[in-house]
Formats: C-alpha cells, structure tokens, sequence
C-alpha cells in the first residue's frame, strides 16, 4: 500500500482492492465504480460439511464494507434474532476499536475469512443454539461509532 | 468411498462423538482400583479362597476398550472373570457359591453384593457395577482356556476372554502400530485413550443399537455378536466414517451358514456359537440385518447432507441428542483452538477454513 503525505497512511483503492478480490476468488464478480465504490459476489463455503453461501460486499472506499448474505437466506431464531449482524442483516465482522480494520488493508486478507468465520459459527448457532464464536454486543454510543 | 473433505471430517466428528461415549481415565482408574481391591480380598491367605488361587482380571468391553455409557443414567458395565484352580467335578452352584461366601465376609462388600444368576454383582452406585464370573480352567484344552456356569448353573461352558481380547487386538493391529507412532508413545495405554477406529466403529454400533432398541432390550443385537462380526470385517481403516460404512457393509457376509441356519462363532472356540438365538428365534437374525441395513442407510443420508446443523440432526437421530450436540460443540471449539492461537487458515477461491491458506487474522464480532 502506498504511503503519501506527512506519514498519513492511504486508504487503498477500489481498483487495488477488487484486483486482489478477484485473485483470490477467480470465480468471482467484481465491479467498481467511479473509482471509490465496489460491488462484489462470490461464494464462500466454510466446511465441506456446510452450505455454499452466496455473498455481497458493498464497500466505499474508507467506510465500514457492508456484507450481506444473497442466499441462502439468514434464518433468525423464534424469537427473530440472529446473532452479530446490524440492521439488515449486515455481518458485524470486526470492532474498529480494537483496531482490527481500516481501509488501507486488503479486503481479501481480512473481511473474507471473517464472513467465511461467521458463516461457520451461523451454522454452529443453528446446529446447537449457541454462538460460540465470541464476540461483543454494542453499547448505543457504540452503534454510532460503527455506523 | 472417496475419501474427501466430507468424509475427513464427519469422521473428525464421530471421533469426538465416540469420545463422548468413553468411560473417562478417571472413572477407568476408579474401577481399576476398585476390582484389584476385590482380587486381593478374594486371594487373601485368611479367606477360604486362597487355597483355589483365585485370579481376577477384566473381560468383555472394558478388556476390549469398546465400553459405551448407557443410555440412561451413568453406571458402566465392568466385567470380571474370577478364575480359580478348581476341577471340573465341582458343582458349579459350589463354585458360584464359594465367590459368594467369600465376598459376603467383607462388611463393605456384603453392603454392595447383588446375586445374579451366574455371577455375583458388586453395585458402585452412580459409577459402574462389577459383574463376577466365576470360572476354572479349561483342563482339556490348556492356554488361557476357561470353563464357567451356564445359565442354570447345571454345565461347564467353554470359554476363553484372553484369548478373544488376543484375537482382536490382532485384527486391527496394524491401525493400532499407526496410532502409536503419531502418539509416539512407549506402552499399551492402559486407559485406552488411543482407540483404533475398530474399537471407536464398535462403540458407534453399540450406541445405534441402544437407541434403536431402546425399550426392547430382549430384541437387540448381543454386543458379543456386534463385536465378533465388526472384527472379522475391519481392515484397518483409518477413517473412522468409511471404515464404519466398510464394516457395515462386511458384516453379513462374515455370518456362517450351517444347514441353513445362521452362525457366528467365536473364533477362539469354534464349538461356540455367539447367534444361538438366531437358529432358535429367527426373526432376531432378521431384526440385525434391518438394522445394520438401516444404520447404513442413516450413515449415507448424512453424507449427503451440506449443512451443519442438518448433519446434527441427523447424528441426534442416531445417536443421541446430547451427545450429538456436545460433538458438534467440540468440533466448533477445535477450529476456535486453532483462531486463538492463530493458526486459522482460509482456502482461497472457496472459503474453506482449515490449516491451509491465508491466514484468519484478529477480529471481534460485533452487533445486536
């Protein structure tokens, strides 16, 4: 990644982003736009045992990418909920206060095995009603923060 | 069979499922402790056993390392031979009774003892029951050679636990010469924590079988019978799915057909046959061979599967849901082992997490 300015790190760009996307996932759909947004599709199994899952990223270049599950559908429990997601069914894949991600990393090194992660401990949850991936529930002030 | 990522780790989790069905190291210690207690009283030169030399040692499941929990509850079954130097003239009532006498003399036994019919039953409620046999050696035919009493406790049956324990640890001795090595251990685990996926198969049948007979015990398939069958079919396999599947598939082709009626003999005593029952009672022969055909039936249908939590369901059916759960959590808690300490890794292209690929880097899930 490049670094300009008075040691301010870049955040990298779409273009470089959905090259690495599209290397590590051939079979994926990628596309930019306007140079700062970037839609990709691909399919993500976690087990051999577990389903093929059809993926969305909707990433602006600097903000939190938001992942969606195409299909199969995201199943909530009886009482509705599904464990780590925002509204609409977004994927809560990692906490910015913790440092774990920002724009200058690769999307393919990191928000990819998260979603594949979740998608395991999705099915785990379903399997035996537990969440045993760990993980954090927001305060309000913190779901601003991470809007 | 392919030997696939499918079929890698649905063993992985029956492994963790027959694991769940393993009578602890501790419990085993306890038992141990327990039964050579029981040999000493019996042998002690101030009892009137002393004179026969009375020897006893474990046989059956836990000699075999294929003991299961019962379905209910948690006493295991531990079985023990009480051999001593008596002749065959002995009535075996006499015999039965001299162990009986014997035990009764110890306050703490008198308080534990159950007469059953052939043997005597320490109860260590909670834990395990002890079943005594009584038994005299085999004069006619030497070695490890046994004979104990018959059900009406009116003849000498032939019988030979070492022998049979010999004859099976030699059936899946090389699958067992493998596991050494990876374990890079020095001695036979008197624990048995290294089970071969014969013995880990065994304990999956027995389980089926107790789940699909639950409440008709008179109708199941006897363990001794699983056990022999399962042997005679195993060819050292060392994934636990498909040598399950194989052994299945073997089993009733390793029955014996003797002027048409169906036989399984005991291999260390070819006068013996396990399956009497089958000639007398034929509809038991057919109750195991449906339900062989139906575990294996379940066994594919699960293969089939592309979810987890089809597959718990499926393994619940089977096998239990408690136990299915319990496997299924343990399997989530391995590739939780391998993120916290950082060796997750994710297949590019497919997603498939493992010990390959990119790395899983730190994350925090988040989120209502």
């Amino acid at each position: 990644m490049k670094y300009f300015g008075k040691g301010k790190k870049r955040h990298a760009s779409v273009a470089l982003q959905a090259f690495h996307l599209k290397n590590s996932f051939p079979e994926s759909d990628v596309k930019l736009y306007q140079n700062s947004y970037l839609n990709w599709k691909g399919q993500i199994t976690p087990t051999p045992l577990s389903k093929t899952y059809h993926v969305q990223i909707k990433y602006r270049i600097g903000k939190r990418p938001d992942v969606t599950i195409i299909d199969p559908p995201l199943e909530p429990d009886e009482n509705g909920y599904i464990p780590h997601v925002f509204h609409g069914k977004k994927l809560c894949l990692f906490m910015y206060k913790y440092a774990e991600w920002n724009g200058t990393m690769r999307i393919d090194e990191t928000i990819m095995p998260w979603i594949s992660l979740w998608l395991f401990h999705y099915e785990i949850w379903r399997a035996t009603g537990e969440w045993q991936g760990g993980g954090e529930h927001p305060t309000a002030t913190e779901k601003n923060e991470n809007a | 069979m392919i030997i696939n990522g499918k079929t890698q780790h649905l063993s992985s989790i029956l492994n963790i499922l027959a694991q769940e069905l393993d009578i602890t190291p501790s419990q085993y210690k306890d038992a141990k402790e327990k039964y050579q207690a029981v040999g000493k009283w019996l042998a002690d030169k101030d009892g009137k056993l002393s004179v026969y030399a009375p020897d006893i040692y474990p046989q059956g499941s836990i000699r075999l390392g294929t003991a299961v929990k019962p379905l209910e509850g948690d006493e295991f079954d531990v079985d023990l031979v009480c051999e001593m130097l008596i002749p065959q003239s002995i009535d075996q009532i006499v015999v039965k009774n001299l162990v009986g006498q014997r035990l009764k003399h110890n306050e703490i036994y008198m308080k534990l003892l159950e007469e059953k019919n052939r043997c005597w039953r320490l109860n260590y409620a909670g834990q395990f029951h002890m079943d005594i046999l009584p038994a005299i050696p085999d004069a006619s035919k030497g070695n490890d050679c046994l004979l104990v009493p018959d059900r009406n406790l009116k003849e000498w049956k032939p019988s030979n636990p070492k022998g049979y324990a010999e004859w099976f640890e030699k059936r899946m001795v090389v699958a067992f010469e493998e596991l050494r090595m990876k374990a890079a251990i020095e001695d036979l685990p008197d624990n048995g924590l290294i089970k071969t996926t014969l013995q880990r198969s065994i304990q999956l049948l027995k389980r089926h079988r107790d789940v699909v007979f639950n409440g008709e015990a008179d109708n199941a398939p006897l363990s001794i019978i699983i056990t022999t069958l399962a042997a005679m079919a195993y060819d050292n396999d060392g994934n636990l799915f498909t040598a399950l599947m194989k052994i299945i598939d073997s089993m009733p082709q390793q029955i014996d057909w003797l002027n048409g009626q169906p036989a399984v003999w005991n291999p260390t005593n070819l006068a013996e046959n396990f399956a009497e029952k089958w000639a007398t009672e034929r509809v038991s022969y057919y109750k195991f061979i449906a339900w062989l055909k139906k575990l294996r039936e379940d066994l594919a249908t699960t293969l089939e599967k592309q979810e987890i939590s089809q597959i718990k369901q499926d393994l619940s059916a089977m096998f239990g849901e408690t136990i299915a759960t319990r496997a299924i959590m343990k399997y989530s808690d391995e590739i939780e082992a391998k993120r916290s300490s950082g060796l997750l890794r994710i297949v590019p292209g497919s997603g498939l997490l493992g010990a390959i690929g990119l790395p899983v880097k730190r994350n925090t899930f988040f989120g209502d």
